[in-house]
This record gives C-alpha cells, structure tokens and sequence, in this order.
C-alpha cells in the first residue's frame, strides 16, 4: 500500500496551490522567524532579514499570478479571487514597512526580536481573513491577528502606558471578538450553515429577504466585531488610549495594515452576502447611516481639541472610519453604484495606508528615547530644524486633510461620488463638512511645525534610521505619483 | 420547555454573566475570566444549534473555539504580569497613566 493512498492529501491541488501561495509564503516565515529570532548574535538582523524575504516572495507571488476568477478550497474555508488578492498584498507590504520602520528603534528601545515573529503571524490572520467564507475561520484568523497585535501592543516593556494599553486593548478586544462569535452561533443556528455564502442561500430562500429577529440578531452581534476593529462611533473608546499608549511603529502598524484587514473582510463579508438580489433592510441602513454620522462628527470635533500626536492621528483615523463606512452604504444600496463603491473602498484604503505609513515612519524618527508620546509643542521648528522631513510629513498630512493633487483627495473623491450615485446626498454633506473640520486637525501640525518659535527645553533630535528613511520617501513618491496618476489604483478589483 | 430551549437560556445566560464580569469587576482576573465564560457559552450555543440541526459541523468548531480560547488566556496572562510589574497591581482602578 502506497503512502499517498494511505494518507489521502488531494484535497488541495493544481491551481489552488496557487492561491493558497501568499499564505503559505507568509507561514512558513513566521516560524522561521520565530526559531530564527532565538538565535543569540544577530537574532534581530536575521528575523527581519527572513520577514523581508518572506514579505516578498508572498508579494510576488500575487503580482505574477492575478486571477479573475474565484478559488474556493474546502468549500469556502479559503476563497482566493482579486479582492483577497489586492488586500493580502496590502496586508504584507504594510507588515513589511512596519518591521522597516522599526530599525533602529526597536534596539533604542529594547524591544525583544519577537517583534518580526509578531508581526509576521499577524499578516497571516490578516491574509487568511480577507480570504474566507467560513465564521468561524473567520474568527480563527481575526484571532490569530489580534493575539499578535496585543502582544505587540504591550511590547514596549518598560513603558507604563503600554503596559495599559495592552491591558485595554485585550480586555476590550476579547470582548469583542466573543460577542462577534455568538453572532456567527446564531447565523449558523438561524440558517443552518457556517458559510457566508450558505446563510446568503438561506437567506433568499427561507425569508425572501425580509429577515426575522434571530437572523437580525446574528447579523447585529457579527457586525459589533467588525465595527470594533475598524473603530466606528460606539466602539472607538479603546483607539485613542491604545494608539497613543503602543510604541509608535507598532502604531503605525495597527493604523495601516490591521484597519486594512478589517476593511477587506468587512468588504467580503457585504459583497458575499448583501449585494444583489437580496434587498437590504431598511433598519439597517438607518443604523449604518447613524453609526457613520456619529463617527464622522465625533472624530472630526474632539479630534480637533487634541494636543498630543499620536491622539491626533487616532481621532483622524476616526473620521477615515466614517468615510469608508459611508462607501459601504453606498455598496448596500445596491445597484450600479455597488460596483464603483467596491473599487472606491479598495482605492482609499491603499491610500491611507500609504499616507498613514508614511507619517508614523516620520513620528519614530522624531519620537525621544523611554517617552514616545509627542506633544504638538515638540514639534516647533522642525520645518527649519529638518526641512525635508517637516516638508514629507506635511505632504502626509495634506493628503489626510484631502487637498487636491495628493492621494487622500482622490481616495475621498471617490467615495463620495459613489455616495452620491447611490442617493445619500444628505450623508456626503454631513462628511464633507467633517472633512472641512477635520482639515483643522492635520493644519495644526502644519503651523507648529513652520511658524511657531522653537523653546530649547521642547526640541526633539530627529533619530537618523535607514529603514524609517526609506519608508518615508517610498510613501512621498507614492502620495504624490496617487494623486497625479489615481486612475492606476482604482480600479483594481 | 425542550432541553434545547433550557440550553439556548443557560449560553444566553452564561454569555451576559460573561460580559457582566468584564463590565462590572476592577480585578483584571475575573475580567479574563468573564472573558473565558463568554467562549464558553459560544460553544454550548453552537453545540445546542447542531444538535437541533442534526449536524456535526456545528460540534467541531467548538474544538477550534477551545484552543483559540486557550491561547487567549495565556496571552491574557502574560499580559497582566507585565501590567503587574509596571503598576505594581492588577485592578483596572491603578492603571490610568493614558487618561491624564
């Protein structure tokens, strides 16, 4: 008796070898990292060394081989198409310019050479996440990344404040991450099937659309997860202490690449089970819309009154929140729109994961050594100081503000106007005036940074790392190259 | 009242009493316990939904929810001993150096 008949392992072949490649890459480089990262010497140099390779190779390996059509692997637990695809290699890159910013940083700071093992498994619960049909592997996978990331989170050890915003970020993430999971109970009690595409059948068949309590239920109990990993209204308490308490690369980690798996989920999860056939609830576009305008306003007002950076920032990724939740109301609508609101969701996130990169990549470098909460006053007179740094972040900044030749305009532009395609004309104006609020917020920086006198006891040395560097004039060149050439990036799906 | 009717209840329950822990209690141990209960109680919802939808797999992700379960209170864990060791306490009332 041969082996293979013994030990029966078709049950992947052909070309779904080739979609389960980014994955697979990314795996195989977390474990290498981890035994790798023990090493005594050079522990840190070879972990990251690994990760760049591994990053890459996973990179590669969705450039070289683009699919259009869907590669379901046991039934729908991994499902490779272009949307898992483009957020995978969103995941990775981001993964990757994370562990680039920490150079440097990371052996001013102790940090242990985890910290690649760390992000490493992250981006596998990210690419497995935005690559599922199935709840509870959805769940496995969103678990596999925040595990990671609570780890990050607390990694600067001697650090009170990270300390407590691990602590924060656990408890409240743990929660969450439950409650999502009783929802997946309920949908599957409800329709009788774990798979999105099951309970989207079930759906149509058995209610015609209109859904009675348990399935709402479900579907209300699912999305509180969701809606706590991307940070809308009710759930954002834990972004602004948590962001501000974590060591600034691992911020600018969070902020990009986990915002970015939770959005491409998010956006599987709505294409997978509401667009088309099945009309949305009424209720539940009247909760969406609630939930975004109060995102919306409240980022936008209390971001404003913030003095200390890495709160800034997080009260602007706040009211970024509220503007991709309003290109999913327009994709719930339905119809015509649903297709441009697809691609308008998928264009700004690579947007504002390149902008946000780019501006934490700025902020490690200026971060003083134990204490790497910066104040706006640290700030003054880094324009004359460090010009070409003052001038890249406020390149950074402008574009988060959404000033026209840079990518952040062209990200908004677009999910405005599949908003307004789709009818929520009174919802754009309630953004756009919160765009014009929060304009205030990415301004401030700006003037500290240019007109105000700098006080000695205030100046901060701005760290010379190599990594840092580089992701900070990769991030310049693609803000502007976005916004001159936005066509190139919108229509990726 | 059917026994799968009694069950739904007791996970509600065990689910609320899971998320009242977290809400109500400062000690960050009964918190991750709270935590814990509340997983559990998904696995006894899910259990009960198969049984009455006689499949098997409903039953077999509970596997799944156990080990992630059990990965998440360690981290938890290890997480409170670096908070211990930073404020010198585990109740939720010491660590308030972020809202200053």
């Amino acid at each position: 008796m041969s082996f293979s008949s013994m030990f029966p392992m078709n049950f992947i072949e052909g070309q779904q070898w080739l979609g389960i490649l980014p994955l697979f890459c990314m795996t195989l480089t977390a474990i290498a990292t981890l035994l790798l990262s023990a090493l005594r010497h050079q522990g840190r140099a070879v972990a990251f060394a690994m990760l760049l390779i591994g990053s890459i190779a996973a990179v590669a390996s969705t450039v070289v081989f683009p699919f259009q059509d869907t590669i379901v692997i046991l039934d729908g637990v991994l499902v490779f198409d272009r949307l898992s695809q483009v957020f995978s290699a969103i995941c990775v890159l981001a993964g990757l310019a994370a562990a680039l910013m920490t150079l440097g940083f990371d052996e001013r700071e102790e940090l242990q050479p985890e910290y690649f093992t760390l992000i490493a498994f992250a981006v596998v619960g990210m690419v497995a996440m935005v690559s599922t049909r199935n709840l509870v592997f959805f769940f496995i996978s969103l678990e596999l990344m925040s595990l990671a990331v609570y780890v990050l989170v607390s990694m600067h050890r001697q650090s009170p404040m990270a300390a407590e915003a691990g602590l924060k970020y656990f408890l409240l993430g743990g929660a969450a991450s439950a409650v999502l999971l009783y929802g997946a109970s309920i949908l599957y009690g409800a329709t009788g099937s774990l798979d999105v595409t099951g309970i989207r059948e079930a759906f149509q068949s058995q209610w015609n659309g209109h859904l009675p309590l348990l399935p709402l239920v479900g579907l209300g109990l699912f999305s509180v997860g969701f809606l706590f990993k991307i940070g809308a209204f009710p759930f954002h308490v834990w972004i602004p202490d948590v962001y501000t308490g974590a060591a600034t690369p691992v911020t600018g980690f969070m902020i990009s690449a986990v915002k970015a798996a939770a959005t491409g989920a998010l956006l599987r999860m709505c294409l997978e089970l509401f667009v088309g056939p099945v009309s949305t609830e009424p209720t539940l576009v009247v909760i969406i819309s609630a939930i975004t305008v109060a995102t919306l306003l409240f980022g936008s007002f209390v971001g404003v009154r913030q003095t200390r950076l890495k709160r800034i920032f997080a009260y602007s990724t706040i009211v970024h929140t509220g503007y991709v939740l309003l290109g999913f109301l327009a994709l719930l609508g339905g119809g015509e729109g649903a297709k441009d609101a697809a691609s308008s969701i998928v264009s700004y996130t690579i947007f504002y994961v390149v902008m946000n990169l780019g501006a934490f990549a700025v902020l490690t470098m200026i971060s003083p050594k134990d204490n790497d909460d910066l104040t706006l006053d640290q700030l003054t007179g880094l324009g004359r100081r460090r010009p070409m740094l003052a001038f890249a972040m406020s390149v950074f900044l402008l574009s988060m503000a959404g000033i026209p030749p840079t990518a952040g305009f062209f990200g908004k532009y677009y999910l405005f106007s599949a908003a307004l395609s789709s009818g929520y004309v009174w919802l754009t104006i309630v953004a756009a005036l919160a765009s014009v609020v929060s304009a205030v917020i990415y301004l401030r920086p700006m003037v500290y940074m240019y007109m105000k006198e700098s006080e000695e006891s205030f100046q901060v040395v701005p760290a010379i790392w190599l990594g840092s560097n580089i992701i900070v004039v990769l991030s310049l060149f693609l803000t502007v190259m976005m916004g001159l050439l936005p066509a190139w990036f919108s229509n990726l799906l | 009242m059917n026994s799968g009717t009694i069950l739904h209840i007791l996970s509600a329950y065990l689910f609320s009493m899971g998320l009242l822990a977290l809400i109500l209690r400062r000690n960050t141990i009964v918190m991750l316990m709270g935590i814990e209960l509340m997983l559990n109680a998904v696995n006894l919802s899910f259990v009960t939904f198969a049984r009455e939808l006689s499949q098997l797999n409903g039953q077999v992700q509970v596997f799944f929810i156990i080990t992630i379960a059990a990965a998440e209170s360690a981290v938890g864990l290890s997480i409170l001993i670096n908070v211990y060791r930073n404020f010198g306490s585990i109740k939720t009332d010491r660590t308030t150096v972020l809202r200053s």
